[in-house]
């Protein structure tokens, strides 16, 4: 009997892995305590270092003062008040002077209530995999990128132009194809080293080096023909050609990384750094802070260069269920959600919610695109009429309305109607089958014993593709379908899972896609309507070649006068409505919950920017 | 005995090379493998790209799929290529320049994930734990009431107990556990309804100032939903089983022979009988082993957990192949080691069995 295994000693047993359990969590307490004992001993010794410097700056002020300072007569002209200078030059460019940095239309500095701190918890949806500049592939890491790294110019985001950040000016001289930026003086990245022109040509060296993992941006960056010193605060970027998007390119594409923290041998050794991140931005990317699955905390740039930012973190969640997502905002772990169209329906307009949280609903000019693409190659789709046709036969409006239950908008062509790029006066082809029909006649179809439109013993029969898991494209494919059927046209839905779309849209094995582009400001249509784009897995899957389009896109890529460009715009975007290589759905409407205590959250026309938003302090909530 | 392990053992390996390459050739002709990163934006739409084909080169480079040039390696070789890199068989130098390959391994390298750019181990390491735990307490839950209650069902056959308890597990193994994550979430995690747990995650936004206990309890308490959704099906199979092994020794002559001996019935369940309706069970258990680390995509998703189903998953969606395969390796290693340790539990639990 006592040789056996009881009752007794299994508890026995359980008992002791638990106290085993124990230990190991008592020393991984323990860890925790060293790892935070650790962090406070270097925010004490970041402190005494400040210190030193503050105190070492008063002693030259002292100095200073002992040797006597003279004081300037009150001559007002002598020294005139510095005023924002935007002029056209004698050949045709543009000079435009900031003395001071711009900041945003909204600036809550000076609002009522205004008040530094808070902490802003925002949804990322899902986690980036590396947040290292210029070779992060991912939306979710230039959005942690945002918050680090600066560029010479940035967008203002109501008037939409350009102005000088990290630059104090910009210069075009389309003589010698140039852009020249004089960099502002007191300006440093987040270790107080200043920034000088070496860090922004060391930044475009590493950008557009061959070896570096930034094929998207170096497409456009090749037509950089050289990046060159002036002198210590003055650089000047040259283009082989003109370009249109050139200002853009040269000012806005490359964010400026401190030449000191990157240096690297091999570029093979800079693509496999995932999270080194570090620059001039109110933001500072801590990687211990990067809590692996659960968020990613940026803290407070305290030695910003610019006006104090306002929340003392930023966190970043990634919670990739929509619903959980959606609950964590109203149990207030989120301070703000972006909801499904489903959710928006169901909270956006309960009148409950709406007292108790902010909610949003806009259009936005870069909000991107639905569309379904005609594979141009196919006999079935090469001719426009019954392209044309195709897209008579489906009720634009009736789907906007019922399927995406009114939160997106119509467009005509690859243009959001919000953007300049946009031709006003091109009405959408109408809701009309039976014209749609007699087009459909006129191109030759006849309908077969089958019920189907034949032609030359061909039938009007295709596969859609639409990506799976996406009950939004489901839906409008399922009534697009539907439609079609009643006029004789036969369509298949065939929902594949994403990468096995993209390949076949490479390989160029499909009838027809339901897809979407995302937009921009003024985007460069070369990549998807140009016939070089056509090749070589190209965006231009569909095929589109037009000697016109090409010849418009062509013109439009070297106008550097907006007018006239703007025109020629206009008549690319007739062509494509009159060719219809693409059923033109519509574009979406953002919509956005944010938590009630912050205040100033208006939207801009590009979306909500949260650098303006701040929280009263007595509605504060982490301290 | 030795003999037998050691047997067993060199048995392992011409199963995993077999294992492997079946996982190698079926991943390596899936659609989609090729095309490599699509551009995607946030909301999954594509973004125009000149630099598609340069792109695409790099992708399959990195994949192994072709080599420094751009020419394809046929499958075989691609094949060997990753064995070796996998095991770094060791090379025998015989002269300056010749170095002749043995089949025995010097180490082990599971490769580097294309999506996150990082060691495949790393990966593992960092998701391994929580997939761990979560594991351990669902199984530790799912042994606490299936046994009794197979217990309890065989010793009351028949009457209302079993039957209703045969229906509830029954029921709950029915319920799918998309759909009962989703309740849960959508009722107890609802600040509308009842806003008992969090809604997802394993810690709270702000732990700065958490002490141990209030950071273990907050731990526990993200971890409630999750572990209910991974616990409730578990409990019919496991229950059947012991009701079944155990009414099988109940009616054996032992069983009887202690009854009459003026032993409780309880007494004779539990110390007599249970034992011995052990041995189909060790069986089960072998399925732990290789499931501790299997993890559950429906729940890690829908929670938001950082674990090892959301790896696997993720990987095959983006057709992550090196991370594909070490995880193949990795579980089919582990599925045939607990095979042998079943084995080897058997020969200690029952003494009938021997492999001499």
């Amino acid at each position: 009997m006592g040789d056996r295994f009881t009752f007794k000693d299994f508890v026995f047993i359980v008992c002791l892995l638990l106290v085993v359990a124990a230990v190991f969590l008592a020393m991984g307490q323990f860890n925790r305590q060293e790892s935070r004992l650790n962090d406070l001993i270097a925010g004490v010794e970041g402190l005494s270092k400040a210190q030193q410097q503050q105190s070492q700056q008063i002693d030259a002020l002292r100095e200073q003062l002992k040797n006597g300072v003279a004081v300037s007569n009150n001559n007002a002209a002598q020294t005139p008040a510095k005023e924002i200078i935007r002029r056209k030059t004698a050949d045709g460019g543009l000079y435009v002077y900031y003395p001071v940095a711009p900041t945003t239309p909204r600036d809550p500095r000076g609002k009522p209530g205004y008040a530094v701190g808070d902490w802003l918890v925002i949804n990322l949806g899902s986690e980036p995999n590396y947040v290292t500049p210029y070779i992060a592939k991912d939306a979710y890491g230039s959005d942690v990128q945002d918050l680090v790294l600066q560029t010479l110019i940035t967008r203002n985001p109501e008037t939409l132009e350009y102005e000088p950040f990290l630059a104090e000016s910009y210069e075009i001289i389309p003589a010698k194809l140039t852009y020249r930026f004089v960099l502002r003086e007191n300006i440093w990245f987040s270790d107080r080293t200043p920034i000088t022109a070496d860090d922004v040509i060391y930044s475009f060296k590493v950008c557009m080096m061959p070896g570096i993992d930034a094929d998207r941006a170096q497409s456009y960056l090749k037509k950089i023909k050289a990046v060159r010193k002036v002198d210590d605060r003055t650089i000047d970027i040259e283009f082989s050609e003109p370009y249109f998007m050139g200002l853009e390119v040269a000012g806005a594409f490359v964010e400026i990384i401190p030449a000191k923290h990157y240096q690297f041998t091999d570029p093979k050794e800079y693509n496999n750094w995932t999270d080194r991140l570090i620059g001039s931005g109110p933001y500072i990317f801590d990687k211990a802070r990067w809590k692996k699955g659960q968020q990613l905390e940026m803290v407070r740039n305290e030695n910003y260069w610019g006006p104090r930012p306002t929340f003392d973190r930023l966190v970043l969640r990634f919670i990739s269920n929509q619903q959980a997502a959606l609950q964590a905002f109203q149990s207030g772990e989120i301070d703000s959600h972006t909801p499904t169209p489903d959710q928006f329906k169901r909270l956006g307009e309960d009148a409950e919610f709406v007292k108790n949280n902010i909610v949003y609903k806009f259009k936005r000019p870069n909000s991107g695109y639905r569309y379904i693409g005609w594979n141009m190659r196919k006999p079935i789709f090469a001719d426009k009429e019954t392209r044309q046709a195709l897209t008579m036969l489906i009720d634009r409006a009736g789907i906007n309305e019922t399927l995406m239950r009114g939160l997106v908008y119509e467009i005509t062509g690859p243009f959001s109607p919000m953007v300049e790029q946009n031709n006003p006066n091109i009405k959408a082809w109408p809701y009309d089958p039976i014209e749609a029909r007699k087009k459909l006649a006129a191109a030759g179809w006849k309908q077969n014993a089958r019920g189907v439109l034949e032609r030359n013993g061909q039938e009007l029969s295709f596969a859609l593709l639409i990506p799976s898991q996406n009950s939004v494209a489901e839906s409008i494919a399922t009534y697009v379908k539907e439609e079609f059927r009643k006029a004789g046209v036969d369509m298949r839905i065939s929902p594949l899972e994403f990468s096995v779309l993209v390949e076949k849209l490479d390989n160029r094995e499909f009838d027809a896609a339901m897809l979407g582009w995302t937009g921009g400001i003024e985007g460069d249509p070369y990549q998807i309507w140009h016939s070089a784009s056509a090749k070589d897995k190209g965006s231009n899957f569909v095929g589109f070649i037009n000697k016109r389009a090409d010849e418009l896109i062509e013109a439009g890529r070297k106008e550097l006068d907006k007018d006239k460009r703007m025109k020629l715009w206009h008549e690319f975007h007739a062509v494509v409505h009159d060719e219809s290589p693409y059923l033109f759905l519509h574009a979406s409407m953002a919509m956005s919950f944010v938590n009630k205590r912050f205040k100033n959250t208006e939207p801009y026309p590009v979306g909500l920017n949260n650098s303006d938003w701040y929280v009263p302090s007595a509605d504060q909530k982490y301290r | 005995m030795l003999t037998y392990i050691l047997r067993r053992l060199a048995l392992m390996v011409p199963t995993l090379i077999g294992m492997t390459l079946m996982l190698f050739v079926i991943v390596r002709f899936a659609p989609g493998v090729g095309s490599g990163p699509g551009g995607l934006g946030p909301g999954g739409d594509m973004q125009g790209n000149e630099a598609r084909l340069e792109q695409i080169k790099k992708h399959q480079q990195r994949l192994g799929m072709v080599d420094a040039e751009g020419n394809k390696i046929p499958i075989y070789k691609q094949y060997f290529i990753w064995l070796d890199n996998t095991f770094k068989f060791w090379r025998v130098p015989m002269a300056s320049n010749v170095r002749i390959p043995t089949p025995i391994p010097t180490g082990i390298d599971l490769g580097e994930s294309m999506q996150y750019r990082k060691p495949v181990w790393e990966l593992v390491k960092e998701r391994v734990p929580t997939t761990a735990t979560l594991n351990i307490i669902s199984i530790f839950f799912v042994y606490l009431i299936a046994l009794p209650g197979g217990m309890l069902a065989a010793a009351k056959r028949g009457r209302s107990f079993d039957v209703a308890w045969g229906l509830t597990t029954l029921a709950l193994y029915s319920l799918p556990t998309m759909w009962i994550g989703s309740m849960l979430i959508g009722f107890l995690a609802n600040p509308q309804y009842v806003k008992l747990f969090p809604a997802a995650g394993l810690h709270a936004t702000d732990t700065r100032y958490m002490t141990f206990w209030q950071y273990s309890f907050d731990y526990m308490w993200h971890l409630v939903l999750p572990i209910i959704t991974m616990t409730y099906a578990g409990f019919a199979y496991l229950s059947k089983q012991m009701r079944a092994s155990m009414l099988d020794n109940l009616s054996q002559d032992y069983a009887r022979t202690a009854k009459a001996k003026g032993l409780s019935g309880f007494v004779v369940a539990t110390r007599h009988v249970f034992r011995n309706s052990l041995l189909p069970l060790i069986t089960i258990a072998t399925g732990i082993i290789p499931g501790l680390i299997g993890g559950s995509v429906i729940i890690e998703t829908m929670f938001s957990i950082k674990g090892m189903g959301e790896l696997a998953f993720r990987s095959t969606l983006a057709r992550d192949l090196p991370v594909m395969q070490a995880l193949g390796l990795i579980s089919g290693v582990l599925v045939l080691v607990s095979y042998l340790i079943t084995d080897l539990c058997y020969a200690v639990a029952d003494p009938r069995v021997s492999y001499d």
